[in-house]
């Protein structure tokens, strides 16, 4: 079956789902948020920054190169995220969305223009791993293996932790609907403040991995939570595995796209999916309307 | 149709054309239907009620028909023209109002603002403050007008959106449980003033959940249950339907 | 009486800027100049956020396409500055038509970063096009030797933004904007068309940014994608006007004056600080003073509580 395929595209494949996974793992988060907050977290892509140079900090202190690293950004942006929910979104979530949104605008760009200010502008990259893994006429380059794998075992965590736990089931019961949720005794105020630590703990990790493959700078913000964002469009806004997918498409899409035409063309890549899917299925592959 | 109750006058004045026609209007859930293959008609100048138990379906069609849901089946008229797919501004400007179950005043706008959005198409600025201070006077809201509409009692609030409904001297309202959470007072007010517009030659069509008042205002009743009309007819006849009573008490 | 000394303190506002060129020096000039321009923006921005409700947070790409219709315009075709200006505003508008019709059918909280995904792919756009726009090499326009007309253009657009806002904040159509953010489904069921208002008054935040960004580039004389699609300008406007007070026709103007101000006094001294400082200014407001200074002042008693302030 491999023999009809020219194995370029193969390669092009298995790299935009490497990738695909990645985003995945951001794009879950925010839809997680989407769905029990009811708002989206502009400063998520930071929460992704963030992530990254926790990884940094934590790879140049203690000088290992020790895969594990990866994980310190969870429990960071995880406690931050909740911290943000908790003293700066719960005293806003009675009133009118445009205040929220604006005021995680405001956020992103107090982070973003903060690191500017506290780190350099300049791009940084945790050398974690070197080398690919050859596979025949394939190449993948070991980071982005490990980093996918990552990706995966995360992704598919959370997805079991929100189907099987009993936290998980009440996060979902509260996306659904809040009220009913209340009634049922769950204590929708920590709950939200649970759900956003850990979409922004997703964000975080996505960072870290991001970190070992890609130059990033505090300035990195806007394009992933964008990315981010048209793939959960793509997906169905509010579906988990919509998101995945999403995700998995824009990778390879992008990846295709970098490879027939130029980089910076690639970049346009999810700008042009936000705007196809906005027009002619609004609702996504998955879907959820939401009334 | 060959159905003997619906060839007899589905409405209360000489048998003229409905204003509204539904027919066979269908919608479904994710495969359930809230609404399966519902027909009725509304005569000009009547009152009538459509009453069911929770889960009927009578909200659901309602929505469709003041086009906040698209059916999925099934066409519904008004004055001839079809409005199912039509969006709910569209059928406002063809003459039909709504009020909504749980009042919807816009909170940060005055009584009289909130009025003067709901003017009709095309109608001159002085003739919307008069109207508008014409049916204030009549809600006794006037002294009110000034007031943000935050700050007006659950009741006031009511009554500003059933005035807000009457604004545009619409051909029929659609009332949505209005007397819902409304004491006795404020019920009697509210079909006072329903009575005087009917008189004034306004349709009305309510759905609600309280029996007796229903019973009593409205001249002619449709019953759904399960998302099908099971009934329809004077509420003298509805009182003793037994498909009626089984829907509400025999379960 | 007192709307007789705000009228006079107006009155005497509008000479005192309209004689300035021939008293001031330039440092002034180009002062006010960049404060009308900013005026204009946070002004314009408050009609689709704060009438009508829905988060606008790609703005800055109308005043970028305004000042690259106009720029465009004036070194390939020669067309006078101020006629090119007022066709960035036609682009502009343009631009917010079909961005608006995307985007508006959208719950706010996607429109708002359907905004900026927007105004992203057109920066991106602007930048790979080179045949058309020279990408990032930019854009040099000869230099028009003086500086007043630019003032007085400027000038214009922030009075012209006033009194859009004006005429909204009094007119039906404003009103239907204002159901619309109180209760969109109501409005929708009042009879207001609320797709069309959405997006006539998208248009009309964006018409002129554009003229002002058309404006902008004669008299910089250079533009290029980076700085003129910047997220800061839209930061800078939308702290602007939240600090000042959106939903209200001079809560953006005090924000402007205020907070420009401050820049030059301070905060300008350190350049990466002062947009850290923003982003802060817009938390902090919208957690302590959600509806601004100017409702503040309301509260407090020092203004009449009226919506038409």
């Amino acid at each position: 079956m491999l023999e009809g395929i020219p194995v370029i595209w193969l390669q092009v494949l298995v790299s935009g789902l490497l990738v695909g996974v990645v985003y995945a793992l951001s794009a879950c988060g925010l839809n997680l948020i989407v769905g029990v907050m009811g708002i989206v977290n502009m400063a998520h892509g930071e929460q992704l920054m963030i992530g990254a140079y926790i990884t940094l900090g934590v790879y140049l202190w203690l000088g290992t190169q020790n895969p594990l690293i990866l994980l310190v950004a969870i429990p960071v942006t995880f406690v931050l995220g909740m911290m943000i929910q908790k003293y700066l979104l719960e005293p806003m979530m009675e009133s009118l969305e445009v205040g929220t949104l604006l005021l995680t605008f405001g956020l992103s760009v107090f982070l973003s223009t903060g690191g500017l200010f506290v780190l350099s502008a300049n791009f940084r990259f945790v050398p974690l791993f070197s080398g690919s893994l050859v596979w025949g006429e394939l190449a993948f380059p070991i980071a982005r293996l490990v980093t996918a794998g990552f990706a995966v075992v995360l992704t598919g965590a959370i997805y079991l932790f929100l189907r099987k736990h009993r936290i998980g089931g009440a996060i979902r019961a509260t996306s659904q609907n809040a009220e009913a949720a209340s009634a049922c005794g769950i204590d929708v105020r920590k709950i939200r403040i649970l759900a956003f630590g850990l979409g922004s703990a997703m964000a975080g990790a996505a960072g870290a991995l991001v970190s070992t493959s890609y130059a990033f700078n505090p300035d990195i913000g806007m394009t992933f939570i964008l990315k981010t964002f048209a793939a959960i469009v793509l997906g169905g806004m509010g579906s988990f595995v919509g998101g995945l997918i999403g995700a998995l498409i824009l990778g390879v899409g992008e990846a295709m796209a970098a490879y027939i035409t130029t980089a910076q063309i690639a970049e346009m890549f999810a700008y042009v999916i936000l705007v196809a899917v906005l027009l002619f299925r609004p609702n996504g592959i998955m879907g959820i309307k939401k009334t | 149709m060959t159905d003997a109750a619906t060839t007899t006058d589905h409405s209360v004045d000489d048998g003229s054309e409905p204003i509204l026609r539904v027919e066979n209007i269908s919608k479904l859930f994710g495969g359930v239907h809230a609404v399966e293959r519902c027909s009725m008609k509304v005569g000009r100048g009547s009152i009538t009620g459509l009453i069911g138990p929770n889960g009927s379906g009578k909200t659901t069609l309602f929505n469709v028909l003041t086009g906040m849901t698209q059916s999925d089946d099934g066409g519904a008229y008004f004055l001839n023209r079809k409005i199912n797919g039509l969006k709910p501004h569209a059928i406002f400007n063809l003459g039909m109002s709504r009020t909504f179950q749980i009042t919807r005043v816009f909170k940060k706008m005055t009584v009289m603002e909130n009025l003067r959005v709901a003017a009709a198409h095309g109608a001159g600025g002085e003739d919307i403050l008069e109207r508008a201070e014409e049916l204030l006077r009549l809600f006794n809201l006037w002294d009110l007008h000034d007031r943000y509409a935050e700050d007006l009692s659950y009741g006031q609030q009511k009554l500003l959106e059933f005035a807000r409904a009457l604004m545009p001297d619409p051909v029929m309202v659609m009332l949505d449980e209005p007397f819902a959470g409304v004491n006795r007072v404020m019920a009697g007010k509210l079909v006072e003033l329903i009575q005087r517009f009917q008189s004034q030659g306004t349709t009305f069509f309510l759905i609600d959940h309280e029996m007796k008042i229903v019973m009593d205002v409205c001249e002619w009743i449709y019953v759904m249950d399960f998302g099908e009309v099971i009934a329809k007819g004077r509420p003298q006849l509805i009182r003793e339907n037994p498909k009626v009573l089984e829907a509400y008490f025999g379960r | 009486m007192k709307v007789r000394i705000f009228q006079a303190t107006l009155a005497a506002t509008l000479i005192f800027f309209a004689l300035l060129p021939t008293f001031a020096d330039r440092y002034f000039i180009n002062y006010f100049l960049l404060l009308f321009m900013y005026l204009t923006l946070a002004g314009s921005w408050n009609i689709i956020t704060g009438y009508v409700g829905y988060l606008a947070l790609g703005h800055a790409s109308f005043f970028g396409v305004g000042a690259y219709v106009s720029a465009l315009l004036i070194i390939e075709f020669g067309v006078f500055w101020p006629i090119a200006a007022l066709a960035g505003g036609v682009g502009a508008a343009i631009c917010a038509a079909i961005m608006g019709g995307i985007c508006l059918r959208l719950r706010h909280i996607f429109f708002a970063i359907a905004t900026l995904a927007f105004s992203e792919a057109i920066r991106v756009i602007v930048l790979s096009w080179d045949d058309v726009t020279y990408g990032g090499f930019g854009v040099s326009i000869p230099l028009y030797p003086y500086l007043a007309p630019f003032y007085y253009f400027m000038g214009g657009c922030a009075v012209a933004t006033v009194l859009m806002t004006f005429f909204l904040a009094r007119s039906n159509f404003g009103l239907r904007l204002l159901a619309i953010r109180e209760d969109e489904d109501a409005a929708e069921s009042v009879g207001v068309d609320t797709t069309r208002c959405k997006i006539i008054a998208f248009v009309m935040s964006a018409v002129l940014c554009g003229v002002a960004g058309g404006v902008y580039a004669p008299y910089i004389t250079y533009i290029e994608p980076v700085s003129t699609f910047s997220v800061l300008i839209t930061t800078q406007l939308i702290v602007m006007a939240v600090f000042g007070g959106t939903g209200t026709i001079w809560g953006p103007v005090i924000g402007v004056i205020l907070l420009s101000t401050m820049q030059e006094i301070f905060w300008a001294q350190f350049p990466y600080l002062h947009r850290v400082l923003f982003g802060a200014l817009i938390v902090g407001t919208i957690l302590w003073m959600p509806h601004g200074l100017i409702d503040v002042l309301k509260t407090r008693g020092l203004l009449p509580r009226s919506r038409n302030l």
